[in-house]
């Protein structure tokens, strides 16, 4: 009876050490090398020859949030393993190979011409702004779903 | 301390404790959080301009009605440039144009080149006042649902404590109507607990079995008292036909006469005890409403007459009559049985005094000794001195008693026993 005191006791005292995990260490300024590998190889593979200005990462509990500002003012969020999560593109244009397939036929198909400045993407699907000004969202497997505009 | 307030007791102590520690544990985590957003809501308001600066657009006025204020600073060829942390977060108080009033506020500090190799210097801020009074009102929150839900919690331990405890309860109150020698009541346990459903079979059982045991005793001192009688007869009689025989002694007959008086306290000891079983046995059903004043009157005469030789004297006072629905022959018992004791336990000379009122009868003497000790003086064969008696006569008086439900009480004082009879409580 005592020992089960005991253990509800320590249980308990554990609860004071979950702010600590909840807050994580807010923002902290990491240098390329220390992205993901899948990070750096978006970066190789997309953006080849623009130089990386500020790269930060958010660490909280579960969750860690890794966030890239390129020289050219583009801005891309990956999630804890690397995957990409969110691109901005101030002057260019998100690349069109990381478009899925599916979106980027789609685009060829009704959108002829139009580049993509910013597509985000999370459980629910994708969210694209293009550079004509129209707002799409589609399917986490790619099917068109709605203009948002 | 009953069961039920210690449960809860021990269980709101521990509660209190548990709880507490988890709402401090909750405040903390949202606090916590809310510093956490607030902190990436002023990343992605930091990155926003960053990238415009990047991308050479024109960035909004610094202050632009809202709370939020920034401030780009240049720090290419300035010494520290290289020594300042890119990104670092801190708490001040800063100048809010748009309220002309200075504003606690978390404020982040980013530095950065530019493609040009240019250095710069970001600072956003944004006020912590309504971080403050978020946090504030979940404390207040916290605390309000706290003590709402301890006292939830308790009221609720309270009553499924006292919901399943009640077959326990049950059996105390059946427990405590049971008596020896009486039929047994039905023992009703509802619910279907195994533990309590156990106790309780195993209570009636050892009840059941107790009582037969008692009913045996009973029975085998019923009859033991009436198989003796038989043989003590018969010894009697041949007592007797022996002191006819011519050629006897006087010394022989002197110890026959000794024989045949042990003989009749022998049968008068039995005959009591034949008495006291058929009491136990409730042998006697049928009364009548009998007035203790005669009886006590007549049985008062007749044993100063017995006990003159001791010069005892005898009061017999009567306030008002004290009447009892009781059989005859066990109040001529009862009565007799009590005055007969105080005669019989009276100092030489001393004096026996009887009142008589409509609320006790009580019987008097003058003490030979110290006090009784009341516990035993109504057990049977006990003996307070004197060896006359059979040491039933107290035992058949609690006996009689019992069975019409009479208060028997003894006291001692200014040198005197007193035994005080009251009828039963209405």
């Amino acid at each position: 009876m005592k020992r089960l005191f005991y253990t509800l006791l320590a249980l308990h005292s554990s609860l004071f050490t979950l702010p600590a995990l909840a807050a994580g260490d807010g923002d902290r300024p990491v240098i390329f090398e220390e992205l993901p590998a899948t990070a750096q190889k978006l970066i190789g593979d997309y953006f080849p020859d623009v130089k990386v200005t500020l790269a930060t990462v958010d660490r909280e509990f579960l969750d860690t949030t890794w966030d890239v500002i390129l020289a050219d003012g583009t801005r891309i969020e990956f999630d804890t393993r690397g995957e990409w999560k969110e691109i901005e593109c101030r002057v260019g244009f998100v690349p069109e190979g990381i478009l899925p397939p599916r979106i980027a036929s789609f685009l060829a198909e009704h959108h002829p011409g139009a580049r993509v400045k910013e597509i985000d993407r999370d459980r629910e699907g994708y969210e694209l702004n293009l550079d004509n000004r129209r707002e799409l969202t589609f399917d986490s497997r790619g099917n068109f779903r709605r203009y948002d505009d | 301390m009953k069961l039920i307030w210690r449960t809860v007791g021990r269980l709101s102590v521990a509660l209190l404790i548990l709880m507490a520690g988890w709402a401090v544990a909750f405040y903390a985590i949202l606090t916590a959080e809310i510093n956490d957003e607030t902190d990436d809501t002023l990343e992605d308001y930091a990155h926003d301009l960053i990238t415009r600066v990047l991308a050479g657009q024109t960035l909004p006025a610094e202050d632009n009605g809202t709370n939020n204020t920034y401030h780009l600073v240049e720090l290419t060829g300035m010494a520290d440039a290289a020594s300042r942390p890119p990104v670092r977060y801190s708490d001040e108080t800063v100048w809010i144009a748009s309220k002309m009033e200075t504003e606690p506020a978390r404020v982040l500090r980013t530095v950065f080149d530019d493609a040009t190799g240019r250095t710069w210097e970001l600072t956003v801020a944004i006020p912590s006042f309504e971080k403050q009074d978020l946090q504030g009102r979940i404390l207040i929150w916290i605390a309000l649902l706290y003590a709402l839900m301890l006292a939830t919690v308790v009221g609720v331990n309270a009553w499924i404590v006292r919901r399943s405890f009640r077959p326990l309860y049950a059996l105390l109150d059946w427990l405590a109507t049971v008596r020896p020698g009486a039929a047994t009541p039905p023992l009703e346990m509802r619910g279907d607990v195994t533990e309590f459903r156990l106790l309780g079979e195993a209570m009636v059982d050892s009840v059941r079995r107790s009582g037969e045991m008692f009913d045996e005793q009973r029975l085998f001192t019923g009859n033991a008292a009436h198989e003796l009688q038989t043989p003590i007869a018969v010894c009697r009689s041949r007592l007797e036909m022996l002191a006819g025989d011519p050629s006897l002694t006087e010394r022989q007959l002197e110890q026959i006469g000794a024989v045949m008086g042990t003989l009749d306290r022998l049968a008068a000891l039995n005959r009591t005890l034949l008495l006291l079983a058929k009491i136990d046995n409730r042998g006697f059903t049928d009364g009548a409403e009998v007035d203790a004043t005669p009886i006590l009157r007549r049985l008062a005469a007749d044993y100063s007459e017995v006990y003159s030789h001791r010069s005892l004297s005898v009061d017999v006072n009567v306030r008002a009559p004290f009447r009892l629905t009781m059989d005859e022959t066990l109040a001529g018992v009862l009565w007799g049985n009590l005055l007969k004791n105080a005669f019989v336990y009276s100092l030489d000379g001393g004096r026996v005094e009887v009142m008589i009122s409509a609320a006790e009868v009580s019987v008097a003497n003058s003490a030979a000794g110290g006090p009784l000790d009341p516990v035993v003086i109504f057990r049977r064969f006990y003996r307070g001195g004197g060896e006359t008696g059979t040491g039933l006569g107290l035992a058949l008086v609690e006996s009689i008693c019992r069975l019409y439900g009479l208060r028997i009480d003894y006291n001692f004082a200014e040198g005197r026993h007193i035994f005080t009879i009251k009828p039963p409580k209405p």
